[in-house]
């Protein structure tokens, strides 16, 4: 298996560069994330963490700097299918089945459909049941979980995760985490997860980056130890909330607008 | 359900109102001798010895607006997938059917009439009205593929053939739809104004003759047989733009 490790270096996002009023999005970001590592990125709102994302995925690309995923750069990934993405819109196709959008993951990359591990992640994701169901017949925690489902189906090693909770009420919310964690568990893929919520990035990742905004600057690292695989109890757990409540101050600290 | 039958009774309850002025209108003789009394219209087109005329007349223009809005819709969709698959040509296809537009339709049966033989003139102005509304609504259509959506096939890596197949026709249907159904009515009209300069049978040379020979009812039946044509197709296509919508809006 080729490396998915995913390294930043020194990378400047500005938009309307060439012009007098030009916004600096991301400066100074180097970043490494290790091959079958799960990290979160958590900052205020426009710290440019979304962005960081979509660097990475090859949906945008920097004004300097360099972006790295396995020793290559980003968009060959998605172009060779080994990327799974979701987003905090579930992006389904509205005129497809849940099923459909699932295996839109092998159609749209033109892969051969592979039936059976559609089946599996549908009922991994406890949604066999509604396998024939249009989008808009399911909740949003449902669509959501459709959505996770097409971004493992092709067995990604780089998946990328926008606050794909962020809409979603706090008990689906939580639920939800519990069950990626099980599911991220089962292999590790090279995980990064853009959210706000301290306590699910704490939760899932082994390493939680906190940013600081105007411009988005990386503040710390926090390296979280928990064992895996993690369960429910890890929520009520002491030391669990102290780091939330030691990462919830660094984030305050961060936004000094907030 | 309740909203939409309130809808359906004042639409009914307009139409009556519509109907029962112009009865009224032809009776009193508000307009003048040239505007008959609803009942006399549907009198003269009930009448068992105008009606293999009229019946033949609507038929023609019927089926020379089908066969020229099944041609202008399928170029016209054409246009605008050249323009998505070939950004370069996008602007030329676009001041071309611009352009054609731009010219009164009145113009383009006169400018046809002379160009093309009788028979396929209405075909022609019928196709040339409905190329440019499918035009546009299949631009339109190929534009409302959204964001996140458009996004998610490139993580895919989802080639710009597949994108177009899976992503940008479905997202069009819509779109496509209304332009279905807002393109009936003009491929009627363009069919009657393609048979008016040089056609001998359909409902163009019905309207000219009864027009020169003051024939003021069988004008009105007509054109009565016009609209109701008209109407029939948009409401069919009706039917197909709300089953579009159901399944392929979000």
């Amino acid at each position: 298996m080729t490396s998915s490790a995913i390294a930043l270096q020194q990378v400047r996002v500005e938009y309307g560069a060439r012009k007098a009023r030009s916004v600096l999005a991301l400066d100074g970001i180097d970043l490494a994330l290790e091959s079958g590592t799960f990290t979160a990125l958590i900052g205020p709102s426009g710290c440019g963490k979304s962005t960081i994302l979509r660097l990475i995925a090859g949906l945008q690309r920097p004004t300097a700097g360099t972006i790295t995923v396995g020793g290559r750069e980003p968009g060959r990934l998605a172009a060779e299918h080994r990327l799974g993405i979701a987003f905090q819109d579930d992006a389904l196709l509205p005129w497809l089945s849940a099923r459909d959008n699932v295996a839109l993951a092998f159609r749209a990359g033109g892969l051969p459909v592979d039936a059976a591990r559609i089946d599996r992640l549908l009922a991994l994701v406890g949604l066999e049941a509604f396998a024939h169901a249009y989008p808009r017949q399911l909740s949003g925690g449902m669509r959501q979980r459709v959505a996770i489902a097409r971004a493992l189906v092709i067995g990604p090693e780089v998946l990328l995760l926008d606050e794909p909770f962020g809409a979603l009420d706090a008990v689906t919310r939580r639920h939800l985490n519990l069950e990626l964690q099980r599911l991220w568990s089962e292999r590790a893929i090279t995980t990064l997860l853009v959210t706000h919520s301290v306590e699910e990035a704490v939760f899932l990742a082994d390493r939680v980056v906190v940013m600081s905004p105007r411009p988005g600057r990386i503040q710390q690292i926090r390296t979280i130890e928990f064992a895996r695989p993690r369960a429910r109890t890890l929520l009520s757990d002491a030391r669990f909330h102290a780091l939330v409540d030691e990462l919830t101050e660094a984030l305050d600290a961060a936004d000094p607008l907030a | 359900m309740s909203a939409r039958l309130s809808r359906a009774l004042s639409g009914a309850a307009g139409l009556a109102v519509l109907l029962v002025l112009w009865e009224l209108a032809g009776r009193r003789g508000w307009l003048g001798a040239s505007w008959p009394p609803l009942s006399a219209v549907l009198a003269y087109l009930a009448a068992p010895q105008n009606r293999p005329l009229l019946l033949d007349a609507t038929a023609r223009t019927a089926q020379e607006a089908f066969v020229g809005y099944f041609i202008g819709s399928v170029v016209g969709s054409l246009g605008a997938t050249c323009g998505l698959l070939v950004p370069p040509s996008a602007p030329g296809i676009d001041r071309l059917a611009a352009t054609v537009n731009g010219v009164p339709i009145i113009a383009v049966g006169s400018l046809c009439a002379v160009t093309f033989p009788p028979a396929i003139n209405p075909i022609v102005v019928a196709a040339l009205g409905t190329f440019f509304v499918l035009f546009v609504a299949a631009t339109t259509g190929f534009g409302a593929v959204a964001n996140a959506h458009r996004e998610l096939f490139t993580a895919l890596g989802a080639s710009r053939w597949t994108t177009f197949r899976r992503l940008a026709i479905p997202s069009a249907v819509p779109a496509l739809a209304d332009g279905l159904r807002a393109a009936a009515p003009v491929a009627v009209v363009g069919a009657i104004i393609g048979e008016w300069f040089a056609s001998e049978r359909g409902l163009g040379p019905l309207l000219v003759n009864a027009m020169q020979n003051y024939q003021t009812t069988l004008l009105w039946s007509a054109a009565l047989l016009g609209a109701v044509l008209s109407a029939i197709a948009y409401a069919l296509l009706g039917l197909v733009q709300r089953g579009a919508a159901r399944r392929y809006r979000p």
